[in-house]
């Protein structure tokens, strides 16, 4: 004859699971009291920035001159970030449209299909800045362009005191007040 | 005799010559779906918005006797679209303008679209009767590229910004000339800045215009309107 298994572990185990279910989500905070504000004097420290989900160390052709590029994802931009010579200072930095060719050498994170997950990344470049400009429908700039051959990642750096666009020009010179004002987006679609 | 047979003729042909226009339609070329396919609002998923509109819109006129129609296709966007779709667009733009009878020129910049429009023939006696355009833009640019050699942008020499007009010469129209950018969002600058600097209306779209359902490109935005 069995023994009769004690039910009262197994009520236990139910009880804690269906006060735990009964807990609110913090992640679904939106009708809930705001939380009490923390400490002013110690700021929470900054997440970790997660690596970029399978960018390769390397990629394409690494020879000739090597150039820095800082990446700075911005809504609408299309411009990649800022890239300088590798001895120059960050302040040399040219505020740039990245040429990509398909088939050899794409900008690094289309190799990780999210194109936004390498923000403020640093990258060793190889190419060129080319002599023809390009042209950002979005802000109305002309924008140097730099033919991207090769590529090695660096890693996650500090965020540049650098302001996007700034050595570019716009084309529209005359301006009525209806226009953009350089900054300002202007609708592309067809 | 024989001189004065050759005198007649010429004077035929050059007062013949002398009567006719030419009517221009402009194609821009198509992204890449490279790029595209990363954007929450792909742009051409078809390669022939631009081409189809044209040749639709080809075979509508009417022209009188003796005007000439010509298509002048941006053909870098064709080919590395072709390319990657293992596809000869070329061949089918072609097709297509000799199934509507246009006289079909590719041009690769700028300035190969503005050496035509301006002494593509002698101006002096074939005048441009009018200029229509299908393709990308904004309110201040037609752009010949997009998405095509850089992702999201086009090389400067890819595209005509209302800044660049002034490098048309203004009399190259007729005097009742016909302008259309069938683009989007030209009406709400790049028309006014084509009639300052040419002389010649233009109509073009306030908001944004779809070609999604072939043939010539609708209206989409919920207040668009064509102005001048």
């Amino acid at each position: 004859m069995k023994t009769p298994r004690p039910i009262f572990p197994l009520l236990l185990i139910l009880g804690a699971l269906t006060v735990t279910a009964q807990e609110p989500d913090p992640a679904a905070g939106v009708d809930r009291e705001p939380p009490a504000p923390a400490a002013v004097d110690t700021p929470p420290a900054p997440k970790p920035k997660p690596a970029p989900k399978s960018i390769p160390r390397a990629w394409g052709d690494r020879t000739g001159p090597v150039y820095i590029g800082h990446r700075f994802v911005t809504e609408r931009y299309t411009e990649w970030g800022w890239v300088w010579k590798e001895k120059q200072d960050y302040r040399k930095g040219r505020w740039v449209i990245v040429q990509e060719t398909p088939g050899r050498c794409p900008i690094p994170s289309r190799l990780g299909n999210d194109l936004k997950s390498d923000h403020d990344y640093e990258y060793r470049l190889y190419g060129e800045f080319l002599p023809e400009q390009g042209y950002d429908p979005n802000y109305d700039l002309y924008v140097e362009v730099f033919r991207l051959k090769g590529f090695e990642l660096i890693g996650p750096a500090d965020p540049l005191p650098l302001t996007p666009a700034a050595n570019s020009a716009s084309p529209t010179k005359r301006r009525s007040s209806s226009l953009p004002t350089r900054g300002h987006r202007v609708e592309l679609d067809y | 005799m024989r001189f004065i047979l050759t005198l007649t003729a010429g004077v035929l042909l050059g007062a013949a010559t002398a009567g006719a226009a030419e009517h221009i339609l402009v194609s821009g070329g198509c992204a890449l779906m490279y790029f595209e396919k990363y954007k929450n609002q792909p742009h051409d998923k078809y390669w022939g918005n631009f081409i189809d509109a044209a040749e639709v819109r080809a075979r509508q006129l009417n022209l009188p006797a003796g005007d000439q129609l010509t298509w002048l296709v941006y053909r870098p966007a064709y080919v590395n679209r072709g390319r990657a779709e293992n596809a000869n667009l070329l061949a089918a733009i072609q097709a297509k303008a000799a199934g509507a009878r246009a006289r079909l020129f590719w041009f690769d910049t700028q300035r190969e679209l503005l050496n035509y429009l301006n002494k593509g023939r002698n101006r002096d006696q074939v005048k441009v009767a009018r200029f229509e355009y299908f393709g990308h833009s904004n309110m201040l640019c037609l752009m010949f590229d997009y998405s095509n050699a850089l992702d999201g942008a086009a090389f400067a020499s890819s595209i005509l910004h209302q800044g660049d007009l002034k490098k048309i010469d203004a009399d190259i129209f007729t005097k009742d000339a016909y302008a259309k950018s069938w683009g989007c969002h030209s009406g709400e600058s790049y028309s006014a800045e084509w009639h300052r600097r040419t002389g010649i209306p233009m109509i073009g779209a306030i908001g944004k215009t779809d070609y999604s359902r072939g043939g010539l490109p609708f209206l989409s935005s919920p207040n668009g309107k064509w102005s001048q």
